[in-house]
Order: C-alpha cells, then sequence, then structure tokens
C-alpha cells in the first residue's frame, strides 16, 4: 500500500512523542473527552498532527522501516522470515523518534494546524534523530 | 491463554511508562536492589501496578492488540502472517500509552496500592489515548 508520508512508523511514534510531550508536567485529571472535544483540544489535536506531519517530512523515507512506499509492509516479513537485521531497526527507531519528540516538545503549547509552523523544531528533531540512528545496532 | 487483563501490552506499556514517569529526574545513583525492597521501594512498586491496573481497565479490550482474552497471542500472528495493517497497531498504540504514562506520572510519587487512589489520572491518559489513537497509521 502507497502512503503519502515517508515513514509510517516514524509518524506514529511523532504523534506519540509529540503529544507526551505537550502534555509533559500538565495535570492529567483536567483531561477529559469533554475537554479534548473542546475548541482548545482540538486545535492542540491538530497541531500535534501537523508537527508529526513536518517531522516526517524532513526524515527520509527509510528502506529499514518500509518496503518502499512508506507504509507498515516491511513489518510482515521482518518479524516472520525476516532477520536481526530487518527487525532490530523497526523496534529501536521509532522508540528513538518518540522519546525526541516528547523532549523536544516538552512544555510546548502548538496551536498552528499549519506543518510549517514547525519547521525549525522539527529540523532539530530530525537532525538529532539522524545523527542517533545511526548509533543503533542493526542486528 | 487467557489474561485477567484488558489488554496485556498495553498494560505491559502502561507499567513502563509509569515506572519511567515517576523516576523522570530523579537520581539513579541511589536505585539499588536493596532500596527497591525497602517498605517505600515496595510501596512504589505495588503504586505502579495498582496505576497500571487502573488504566488498563479504563481502556476496553482491543481486537487490533489481542485476540480475544486480551493477551498477546495476536503478536505471533501479527509478525508472522499478518499484514501490516495488523502490524502497525501493535507497535504504535503501546508506544502512545507509554508516553502518555510517562508524561502523566512525571514527578509522581505514588504510595498507593488501590487502584482506584489513580482513577482521576488514569481517566486523563484514558481519554487523551483514547483521542490519539485515531491518528495513528494502521497499514
Amino acid at each position: 500500500m502507497t502512503s503519502k508520508y515517508n515513514n509510517d512508523i516514524l509518524f506514529n511514534a511523532a504523534i506519540a512523542g509529540i503529544t507526551a510531550g505537550c502534555l509533559d508536567g500538565k495535570d492529567f485529571t483536567q483531561i477529559s473527552a469533554a475537554s479534548l472535544a473542546s475548541a482548545g483540544g482540538l486545535a492542540q489535536q491538530s497541531a500535534i498532527l501537523a508537527a508529526a506531519i513536518e517531522i516526517d517530512s524532513l526524515i527520509a523515507q527509510d528502506a529499514t522501516l518500509s518496503v518502499g512506499t512508506g507504509d507498515g509492509t516491511l513489518l510482515v516479513t521482518a518479524f516472520s522470515a525476516g532477520t536481526a537485521a530487518k527487525a532490530m531497526p523497526i523496534l529501536s527507531k521509532p522508540a528513538l523518534l518518540a522519546e525526541l519528540c516528547m523532549a523536544a516538545f516538552s512544555g510546548q503549547n502548538p496551536q498552528s494546524a499549519s506543518a510549517a509552523s514547525y519547521s525549525v523544531l522539527a529540523a532539530g528533531v530530525a537532525a538529532q534523530y539522524n545523527v542517533s540512528a545511526l548509533q543503533l545496532l542493526a542486528s | 491463554m487467557t489474561s485477567s487483563k484488558h489488554n496485556d501490552v498495553l498494560y505491559n506499556a502502561a507499567i513502563a511508562g509509569i515506572s519511567a514517569g515517576c523516576l523522570d529526574g530523579k537520581d539513579f545513583t541511589q536505585v539499588s536492589a536493596t532500596s527497591l525492597a525497602t517498605p517505600a521501594g515496595v510501596a512504589q512498586q505495588a503504586a505502579i501496578v495498582a496505576a497500571a491496573s487502573e488504566l488498563d481497565s479504563l481502556v476496553a479490550f482491543d481486537s487490533t492488540l489481542s485476540v480475544s482474552n486480551s493477551d498477546g497471542t495476536l503478536l505471533v500472528t501479527a509478525f508472522n502472517a499478518g499484514a501490516a495493517s495488523v502490524c502497525m497497531p501493535v507497535l504504535a498504540k503501546p508506544l502512545l500509552m507509554y508516553a502518555l504514562c510517562k508524561s502523566a506520572f512525571k514527578g509522581q510519587n505514588p504510595q498507593s496500592g488501590t487502584a482506584s487512589s489513580y482513577s482521576t489520572i488514569i481517566a486523563g491518559i484514558a481519554a487523551q489515548y483514547a483521542v490519539s489513537v485515531a491518528d495513528l497509521l494502521t497499514a
């Protein structure tokens, strides 16, 4: 299946990390379905989505995470007939990106639904990711 | 295998995230098998388990994470003969849960071994999880 994103797996990790980062230190007892459906809640969710899109756009399509179209097809073979070299990146790279996103968006309160609004911050995340990913063991 | 939890995979993620959140910023040089065996250490561990149990109770059984009885059976097929659409949620949802729990429990020092003691903060996590899951790519 073709995806419109560079790496679906990393996009999902970015959603997790950005969300957790934005909520870092917040009072979770004030979060509810109602608060998330409010104008402020919806704006934050759109902003998180936009930021994830921007981060995805700054990380090149990664052949160790997808067959070639950005989607998760590689997952099937990675853990069945695949080798450790295939499985390792799929486990470690999303965790790395999620943690970087958490750190980058800690204490942030993004409100813009425009992906370009996050270009500078996302570039920092992508730069660190690209360097740190090289340090990961791949097999 | 039958489990007493709704979603074993998410429960495990909650254990990891709550633990990491509670210890965030703490001096790990003071953490040892001995310190964890003290009444305070044992109480904290019981509290983490209680909080994870409460969270599990508030997130409904998810058929994308388990075949039926909430255990990890789906993981076997997800990564063998499964499709990308089967694998993606198994990777992405636990990471999201882990990240949210880490943020929610950052700086917290839970001591109660009663699950319901965490009902309010857990409700916040569950609400955010339910919203964020909708943004994840699943194929």
